[in-house]
């Protein structure tokens, strides 16, 4: 069974590739401390709090925090009581061939601590993805006739706490490279309880209508696409709805991304990415980093990072070099977006001394913290046997 | 200049002629710059060949390696292939390296095993150095001095005081005598001093033990000393047993071959 997740601050939307119903899960936690047992979603929202049961429902709030929650004796971490919920939360489907869990945005501290939980459980990388709705987004589109995405393609989604704008652009830059980027995402805050009432539903459509004239500023959409709970019953919305569906068609699925999920991870399954394409979402690095050095005798530049990589993703980032006579190692950092290039310098550590034999091996960590914010690592690594590492080191973070 | 390695490696290579492991092309290219004296027919070989395919991923170099292997390629054409592939030497310096190993080939066979001993004593693998010396120090003076060099460096004093000795009754050098004295002081057994000579100059001497007390306090003050220094700090603390095994693994380095 292949399933796709979707996750906001209250809700868990479970989708299976079996049939086209999706499950909402409050995303809550409990246990019975007389029989031990946990549980989750509306289960565990509908649980009475009392000696014998506990409930924790701000997990979202926990993880975002690295909070803790105690249950009965025991204190656990955000990271724990993360894995507690998708332990009991995964036990309810069987035969799991792949997973997709995805979350608004591209947090480190959110998308950490589920990597962490799917891999205790699923024993195995290869059987899980953690990534934004975004890249379910471009899973969505890639599944569409082309005739969907010809044009601009927009989608808004409307949760219980927010509304945020997604907006695919396809370009093809001068190499002939074609890149899909999915663009700036805005976020209103427009909570689900104002819609309560005939006013409330006014002054919402009105909120909805200025955001959307704020956010649509292309000529041509193909489609839009309507998505969360807020749209569940869209026409309460008819200044924005008129809107809207002046510009383009318009698409209505309230549980759209973990519908969506489902396809990343099919996609996944069958390798189904088109290499020449590029994507930049907010799950991708914006930029391509490069170090002019010498490769084969000949002056070079290497990539280091590609453009369109999963910033959180990455791995085992590091790379040998072996500096002979310069104490400033130079990065060109190219912006897909902005199409420029810029320079960011680190330099040795104070202490290390440059040998004239080419002995000065040094390696590279690059590893991101953030979408935006690349931290460069600088290690002496002396020169194997003949010459130790001193273990002299120096970072700094380089802001893309 | 910085040159491009590649991700780091964690596989190494035993290079037994110096008792010592490369992890990368680069290493590899600089013993054989640097260290050609040690290296014979032998040096090329099967699994050295399979590093190179697997671990290093230079396929095309292993290949060409392989070639050359199977038709008995000429040494010096083998190493320098591996020189002009290793992303490490370029044009020049590969040609000062032929010019030198000619002049290394055409030594005199004392010379060129005093010289062996000699880079492999600045490698500090110096029990492969006493195997190099030990071959010709029946007739040489340096490589007897350099036998008792290489014991001192080992710690076994007993027999650096024996092959000064033995260099001392043929020479008759003050220079040496003092060797002696050093080993003997560090030793514990000063006493011995006079089995080598009876007539030492008081003034001599006074300066010979100021010199070692001076060496000694260098010494003291050096990061080896520290670092065993630091161990007994950290009795009782939980990084002790890192430390401890971290100064093991130095040792068993620096006297893997002995015994």
């Amino acid at each position: 069974m292949i399933l796709g997740i979707s996750l906001d601050e209250n809700y868990v939307y479970v989708s299976t590739d079996r049939d086209n119903e999706v499950v909402p899960y409050p995303f809550a936690i409990g246990r019975n401390l007389l029989t031990n047992t946990c549980f989750v979603g509306e289960e565990a929202k509908n649980e009475n709090v009392d000696n014998e049961d506990i409930v924790i429902d701000k997990l979202f709030y926990i993880m975002g925090n690295d909070g803790t929650a105690r249950i009965g004796e025991i204190s656990y971490d955000a990271k724990e009581l993360t894995r507690l919920f998708f332990v009991n939360l995964l036990i309810k489907y069987e035969n799991i061939e792949y997973v997709s869990v995805v979350i608004r945005q591209g947090n480190v501290k959110y998308l950490e601590k589920i990597k962490y939980a799917l891999s205790s459980i699923l024993k195995d990388d290869a059987k899980y993805k953690v990534t934004t709705y975004s890249e379910a987004f471009v899973s969505y589109i890639k599944r569409q006739d082309k005739s969907f995405y010809n044009h601009y393609v927009s989608l808004f989604d409307f949760t219980e706490k927010a509304l945020t704008y997604y907006e695919l652009v396809r370009y093809i830059d001068d190499n002939n490279i074609e890149y899909w980027k999915i663009d700036t995402e805005e976020h209103l805050a427009l909570p689900l309880d104002l819609l309560s009432g005939e006013a409330g539903k006014k002054v919402c459509d009105n909120l909805l209508y200025d955001f959307a004239k704020r956010c649509i500023k292309q000529e041509v959409y193909s489609n839009i696409v309507l998505s969360g709970l807020g749209f569940e019953d869209s026409s309460s919305y008819r200044e924005f709805m008129t809107f809207v569906c002046s510009i383009a068609n318009v698409k209505t699925d309230v549980h759209f991304f973990s519908r969506s999920a489902v396809m990343l991870s099919q996609d996944i399954v069958n390798n189904n990415f088109d290499k020449n394409v590029i994507l930049i979402t907010d799950a991708r690095t914006t930029v391509g980093i490069r170090l002019n050095a010498t490769f084969n005798h000949a002056n070079t530049k290497i990539e280091l990072i590609r453009p369109g990589v999963e910033w959180f993703d990455i791995k085992d980032n590091s790379f040998d070099i072996i500096i002979s006579d310069e104490r400033t190692i130079k990065f060109e950092i190219l912006k897909v977006i902005e199409r420029e290039a810029t320079e960011a310098a680190i330099e040795l550590p104070k202490n290390v001394k440059l040998r004239k034999d080419k002995t000065n091996l040094f390696e590279i960590k690059l590893m991101f913290s953030q979408q935006n914010i690349l931290n460069v690592i600088l290690i002496d690594k002396g020169f194997g046997e003949f010459y130790k590492s001193t273990v002299e080191n120096t970072s700094i973070p380089v802001y893309l | 200049m910085i040159i491009y390695c590649g991700k780091s490696n964690k596989d190494s290579f035993y290079i037994k002629e110096a008792d010592l492991n490369i992890k990368s092309i680069q290493e590899l290219a600089y013993f054989i710059y640097n260290y050609a004296i040690l290296i014979s027919n032998s040096f090329i070989t099967k699994s050295l060949i399979l590093y190179i395919d697997d671990a290093l991923k230079l396929h095309k170099l292993a290949s060409e390696l392989n070639e050359m292997y199977n038709k008995k390629s000429n040494l010096a054409d083998v190493l320098t292939h591996i020189l002009a592939n290793s992303n490490f030497y370029n044009e020049e310096e590969i040609g000062q390296f032929r010019i030198r190993l000619l002049k290394l080939l055409s030594l005199p066979e004392e010379d060129y095993i005093l010289n062996a001993g000699d880079r492999l004593f600045y490698l500090q693998k110096f029990e492969k150095a006493i195997a190099q010396y030990s071959k010709i120090s029946k007739n040489n003076d340096l490589a007897l001095m350099r036998l008792g060099f290489c014991y001192a460096k080992l710690q076994f004093y007993d027999n650096a005081t024996n092959y000064l000795g033995e260099l001392y009754k043929r020479t008759k050098s003050i220079d040496v005598l003092k060797e002696i004295y050093y080993c003997l002081k560090l030793n514990g057994t000063i006493d011995r001093l006079y089995e080598f000579e009876d007539n030492i100059n008081e003034e001599i001497l006074a300066d010979w033990e100021y010199d070692i007390v001076s060496q000694i306090i260098r010494v003291r003050k050096s990061e080896e000393v520290k670092g065993y220094e630091d161990i007994f700090l950290m009795a009782g603390s939980s990084h002790i047993k890192e430390s401890v095994s971290s100064q093991i693994k130095i040792w068993k380095e620096k006297y893997r071959f002995i015994g």
